[in-house]
């Protein structure tokens, strides 16, 4: 190999010679500085990176002994009650029926309820207060209306399944 | 014939016993110029040529020598250029140069070699610790969820096992409506009332179209909303101007 390279070279007219022998440095010094900038800009990616998932893996432990206790914790026991018999019920008591448009069972944990123009305030106590009935929001859709404080809801909830 | 110090010609219809017309010319130029030569010798290529010296001196009105047969390795070494010897000056002053350098290029190569090789290896370490800490988060998820059939995003995977373990237990997630509005309400509380047109969650995110809002506004609701723990998916891509509606999504981290 050295001797072909070699062989090479001394075909190489004086001319070439010189030519070679100035953009090979030249070359050289261009790949260095493009191979040190683009190492140096993939290992700031990859810090960046590292330092996320350093993060995300005290995290991810955090999080799993949170769950690790909750899943040793007792077992709650939500409403027997229809949902939506109990979502009636907690409106009537709410005072928010005079409000309700229209209420929909899609299923026996998931109703969705639609309220026309609500106090904003009297709505999201209500919604609080279905948290001790292992009911939540899934997704839910609010209006302003003109009259201020006013507003029309349109909201899934669900009961959390044993 | 030579004529000058680089200079020379053939010469022309001489003969034994008449001098080359063009020589005559040549001392008739030189004799206007008053600059006639003494004498003029004569080199012979081929032996037994050489013309009649006395009848030419006799023509040319000058002496004529017999110079014998040339030959170049006769020149004088000092006469002309000579090539090679320039070539061996460059070469020599490039040799001396690249021999006093040749230390500090070693040093600069070595160094370089140096940054190369820490470069690489910084890169390898950080790339098996980001190998690593996959590999153990994986782990960690999969010794909580043995059943877990694919673990792709352990962190993404973990949250939300973590929210699903929370509604089971009947405790609120930092991803469910109540808290986020919470966080969204003392985000926005300084906005004018009519400021927010509508709110929609789904999925653990929240999404509020703001009307009448300028720019330093939204972009004041979006610090202090980074700043409660929320992130923003979709920040304004385009600088809202007053009057317009201004889409924002949240989610909580």
């Amino acid at each position: 190999m050295k001797e072909k390279l070699r062989g090479l070279w001394k075909a190489r007219t004086p001319r070439e010679r010189l030519i070679v022998g100035a953009l090979a440095p030249i070359l050289g010094v261009l790949f260095y500085v493009w191979f040190v900038h683009s190492a140096g800009e993939a290992r700031t990616r990859l810090q960046t990176g590292v330092t996320a998932l350093r993060e995300q893996a005290v995290l991810l432990q955090q999080q799993a002994v949170e769950v690790e206790r909750l899943r040793a914790a007792p077992a709650i026991t939500p409403s027997r009650t229809d949902l939506h018999t109990l979502l009636q019920a907690q409106i009537g008591a709410a005072g928010l029926s005079r409000a309700l448009v229209k209420i929909d069972a899609l299923d026996v944990n998931q109703v969705t309820v639609v309220f026309g123009a609500v106090a904003f305030a009297d709505w999201l106590n209500w919604v609080a207060g279905l948290a001790s009935q292992q009911v939540r929001l899934k997704a839910c859709r609010i209006e302003t209306l003109s009259t201020a404080g006013l507003v029309s809801v349109t909201a899934t909830l669900v009961r959390t399944k044993t | 014939m030579r004529s000058g110090e680089f200079e020379g010609a053939a010469t022309d219809c001489g003969d034994r016993e008449s001098p080359p017309l063009s020589l005559r010319l040549l001392l008739a130029e030189a004799q206007a110029r008053g600059a006639v030569p003494t004498a003029i010798t004569l080199y012979t290529s081929v032996s037994g040529t050489l013309p009649a010296l006395d009848l030419w001196a006799h023509e040319l009105g000058i002496e004529v020598r017999d110079g014998g047969s040339w030959d170049w390795r006769k020149a004088p070494p000092v006469a002309g250029i000579s090539l090679v010897q320039e070539r061996q000056a460059w070469r020599i002053i490039c040799s001396s140069v690249g021999s006093r350098l040749r230390p500090a290029a070693w040093v600069m190569a070595a160094a370089l070699m140096i940054h190369t090789a820490a470069l690489v290896i910084d890169w390898s370490s950080l790339a098996n610790e980001q190998r690593g800490l996959r590999q153990q988060m994986e782990s960690r998820f999969r010794a909580v969820f043995p059943d877990a059939v694919a673990v792709v995003d352990p962190a993404l995977q973990m949250r939300r096992m973590l929210a699903t373990a929370r509604h089971a237990a009947g405790q609120p997630d930092n991803s469910d409506f109540l808290p986020m509005i919470v966080q969204v309400a003392a985000a926005t509380k300084a906005l004018p009332a009519t400021a927010l047109r509508s709110l929609s969650y789904a999925s653990g995110g929240m999404t509020l179209e703001l009307a009448s809002v300028d720019e330093a506004t939204v972009r004041n609701i979006v610090a202090r909303l980074l700043q409660s723990g929320l992130s923003i998916d979709t920040p304004p891509s385009s600088t809202p101007q007053t009057g317009t509606n201004v889409v924002l999504s949240v989610r909580a981290l």
